[in-house]
């Protein structure tokens, strides 16, 4: 696989390989050279898969045509292609011994954290808005929330009077929303 | 408050006096676990007083002083009112510093316990039994010896409690936790079109070490108008008065290293914003020639977040600013992670 794959110099020889194929209406995936490539380049095994996938999903792809007499080779180079990445991957991520990935796991979505490591001592929550005229007030301590509103009225000279009303207790949050 | 302080002597005098270097001695004792159960055996009710130097987590803490007055005289006169006001709020630091360790101690310790003694210059003094102190020493000896950062990033999401429902971040007003990685909480964030976040400021500091960061705009518009007669006339002239407004966030962190992967963060976030279009209004004055004038009446919205939480390291807080007539809901996320390399430069 090797001495085929020496055959194409870089990724940019690669896609030219592959649009040359496109162009002349070749499966890509009959050349030796080009499967060489993909063994060894998992990300543009994926690439091209997606890209054949979206071809045959446009009916532009040559092959297909040529498939339609054999029904069940129609499939054949995605899902060729698909085997091809898929196992890439796999060997690229069971060759990977960098420290990276060894030092420091990346956490996953799948891979949720500890409720039991959470814990909230206090926590308040204030958004008060001000003009010249009031301030309005809401605040969240503890899971109280309070809505005040203080207002003056200009040049009257009037003391600011004050609301304060306690609307609700929120309970504790006790698992994840 | 003069009976606590006299209370306050006359257990100290009747303690033992340790040296302060008991406590900043490196770390080459026994696994903590068992110093602890022995000591608490051994110990238990008899309290002793410990000085602590923490001259290495509060020393760089420099508070602001009010604007000295203009002119040298006054400036010269004022020189010590600023000083005993930057000692006043070394020792303030001091004791939210001291309250902060005594909080997140592992179990935790009653306050009825300890008696907190704030000495000033980076030291303070505790009156309590061995146990705590060993609890104290142990907690100082893991932050010292922890040779990582604390990253703290805090995102300011815009939306609608819906939205905040539909991506999957709730919207409980209390702290709730979130079971993403940090990954995951972009790239919902990145999905919902009804989601933006408008600010996302991030600190890095050492453990037990304040942070804050402040970004705000002055914005000036005017706030009264008054007639003065001044010469040469004599003449009235109306003369506008200027208020400022500021826009913009404030941060302040300090954060812990616990057991496991866990990290305690005390946390105070600000942010204000100004409403655009600024409102105004006219009037006309009293003056000979009736002088009509304008007057801004800016209406300037501030949240402020103050909580102390845990959390595991990578792990996310979510808090939802409650329902406020004419507020939009904003979403506060909250991260933290312990990393052990050097923060880049300029961050």
């Amino acid at each position: 696989v090797s001495t085929k794959h020496a055959e194409i110099p870089s990724r940019e020889a690669f896609w030219s390989r592959v649009d040359a194929a496109l162009d002349a209406r070749r499966d890509p995936l009959a050349d030796e050279c080009i499967v060489a490539w993909l063994g060894e380049r998992p990300d543009d095994a994926a690439a091209l898969a997606e890209l054949l996938a979206r071809l045959d999903g446009l009916g532009a792809r040559a092959p297909r045509s040529a498939a339609r007499s054999r029904p069940a080779v129609r499939s054949l180079p995605l899902a060729a292609a698909t085997v091809v990445a898929a196992l890439a991957v796999w060997v690229a991520l069971s060759m990977d011994e960098s420290p990276a990935r060894h030092a420091a796991p990346a956490r996953t979505a799948a891979e949720p954290f500890d409720p039991r490591a959470f814990r909230v001592e206090h926590c308040t929550i204030e958004v008060v808005t001000r003009t010249p005229e009031s301030v309005r007030t809401t605040r969240v301590a503890d899971g109280v929330i309070e809505h005040s509103v203080a207002t003056t009225t200009r040049g009257a000279g009037a003391p600011l009077a004050t609301v304060v009303t306690r609307t609700r207790r929120t309970p504790p949050q006790e698992s994840y929303p | 408050m003069i009976f606590a302080s006299t209370l306050a002597l006359v257990v100290t005098s009747l303690v033992t006096l340790r040296p302060q270097s008991e406590l900043t001695a490196p770390t080459d004792r026994a696994p903590a676990r068992s110093t602890l159960a022995s000591t608490s055996r051994t110990a238990a009710g008899e309290r002793s007083f410990v000085l602590y130097d923490v001259h290495d987590f509060v020393t760089g803490y420099r508070p602001a002083a009010e604007p000295l007055t203009a002119g040298g005289t006054a400036a010269t006169s004022n020189a010590d009112e600023v000083d005993a006001k930057r000692e006043l709020a070394r020792r303030a630091e001091l004791q939210k510093f001291a309250e902060f360790v005594l909080a997140r101690l592992e179990p935790a310790v009653a306050a009825d316990t300890y008696q907190l003694e704030v000495l000033g210059s980076g030291t303070f003094g505790l009156v309590a039994a061995a146990d705590v102190h060993n609890l104290m020493r142990h907690f100082f000896d893991r932050q010292r010896a922890c040779a990582g950062f604390v990253d703290v990033r805090v995102r300011i999401v815009e939306g609608s409690r819906e939205v905040f429902a539909r991506a999957g971040f709730g919207t409980d007003t209390h702290a709730a936790p979130l079971p993403f990685a940090p990954a995951e909480i972009e790239r919902r964030i990145a999905l919902e079109p009804g989601l933006r976040v408008v600010q996302a400021p991030q600190l890095t500091t050492r453990p037990l070490q304040h942070a804050e960061l402040s970004l705000f705009d002055e914005i000036k518009y005017v706030a009264d108008w008054s007639i003065e007669t001044v010469f040469p006339g004599p003449t009235e002239i109306v003369v506008p008065k200027i208020g400022v407004v500021s826009e913009g966030y404030s941060i302040g962190i300090r954060a812990a290293v616990q057991s496991g992967d866990a990290l305690a963060l005390d946390l105070q976030f600000a942010r204000s914003v100004l409403h655009r279009p600024i409102r105004t209004t006219s009037l006309v004055l009293e003056d000979a020639n009736k002088t009509r004038v304008e007057l801004a009446l800016p209406e300037v919205s501030t949240v402020t977040l103050r909580s102390a939480c845990s959390l595991p390291s990578g792990g996310t807080f979510a808090f939802v600013t409650p329902p406020s007539e004419g507020q939009p809901d904003l979403l506060i996320l909250v991260s933290a992670s312990l990393r052990t390399e050097t923060p880049a430069a300029g961050r």
